[in-house]
């Protein structure tokens, strides 16, 4: 007989909803405490969207299982997890990346938001120069001509 | 006719979700991201946009750098010309001018630049010898004003201030210093200790 697993429905702000494992939203210390303070059937979750609390689910599904299973061979599991988070974030445009650090901020998952932290950096890096950095991130520079040519000046000893 | 214009142009809006940017999140988490780029792209950083320059010049940053544990190894280079008393100090950066120079000849160590720090505080020593420890680089003895000290300053390479630190016992003049054990040691030219 398999033990009987407590489920838990998230609604988000769409009111789309998800029927997840309680251990799912244990990874979540926010819904921890409000699973613990609140215990009802459904809770609605006013500041994530259907679309990336898809995303959060499926990722702490990911992550949940791996750490049941890996008790015997965590190595291995850690590194098919990494390749998981791998594939997980490549799949990602950014726009999708800044809500899911906003919704992992929230929901006070760590893994997660450095997870996406550490995407919105490594993009930076791949950048070639500040003008890419722009394109990418979609900024719109708000330095004068003036006022960046003084940011070079500053800088000048450098280039030479 | 321009009634209906209107009304399909208003539901278009509807429609429509906006498109978050980095600069839309609240600034904690844009520091927390930021802080995993490496240090040698914060020259590049600031010529992004202002708000990029304002991020990257605050004491936020450091701290958030701190809080996840982002260490690198950083290179800090002295310049002191024989009858000057300033120092230059630079820090090694990644080049922000990597598209003006690219093509496949690109010597790959000109991806880096030497970039001056800004401080205003650099102390009056000359001929000092320096140690890192940490984050932090001290300048031990040398010259004040023409007289041998015996004087310690220490610069915090997160915000580039100078403090001073307690001073040596004795007034030494091109000491040679190197860490032990997260000790500094400081020999001059009898070798002793």
């Amino acid at each position: 007989m398999e033990n009987e697993k407590k489920m838990i429905t998230l609604k988000s702000s769409d009111d789309v909803t998800f029927e997840v494992e309680e251990a799912v939203v244990l990874e979540s210390q926010f819904l921890s405490h409000l699973v613990q303070d609140c215990p009802a059937p459904e809770h609605k979750i006013k500041e994530v969207t259907g679309k990336i609390l898809s995303k959060v689910v499926e990722y702490c599904e990911k992550h949940v299982v791996v750490v049941v299973d890996g008790g015997d061979s965590s190595s291995s599991s850690g590194d098919d997890l990494k390749k998981w988070d791998d594939k997980f974030i490549k799949e990602m445009d950014l726009s999708t990346v800044y809500d899911l650090i906003a919704a992992a901020n929230y929901l006070n998952i760590q893994a997660l938001l450095d997870l996406m932290c550490q995407r919105v950096a490594d993009v930076i890096t791949a950048c070639k120069d500040h003008k890419e950095i722009r394109e990418t991130l979609g900024i719109v520079s708000d330095y004068t001509a003036e006022e960046e040519a003084e940011v070079l000046k500053e800088n000048e000893w450098a280039f030479d | 006719m321009s009634s209906t214009t209107i009304t399909s142009t208003a539901a278009m809006k509807v429609d429509v979700p906006p498109v978050l940017t980095l600069l839309m999140l609240p600034e904690e988490l844009i520091l927390s991201c930021l802080a995993r780029v490496p240090r040698s792209y914060y020259l590049t950083l600031t010529l992004v946009s202002k708000s990029f320059r304002s991020l990257i010049n605050s004491p936020e940053l450091c701290k958030t750098r701190s809080l996840l544990a982002r260490t690198e190894s950083c290179l800090y280079v002295c310049f002191q010309f024989k009858n000057e008393g300033n120092k230059h100090w630079f820090n090694l950066y990644r080049n922000p001018y990597q598209t003006m120079d690219d093509n496949s000849q690109t010597n790959k160590l000109c991806d880096y630049r030497l970039a001056p720090v800004q401080s205003l505080d650099f102390p009056p020593l000359a001929m000092s010898g320096f140690a890192a420890v940490g984050s932090d680089i001290y300048a031990l003895g040398g010259i004040i004003d023409g007289v041998s000290s015996s004087s310690v300053f220490v610069m915090d390479t997160h915000y580039h201030i100078w403090c001073k630190a307690p001073s040596m016992h004795v007034a030494r003049v091109c000491p040679s210093a190197s860490v032990l054990d997260g000790k500094i040691c400081v020999k001059w030219r009898m070798g002793k200790t």
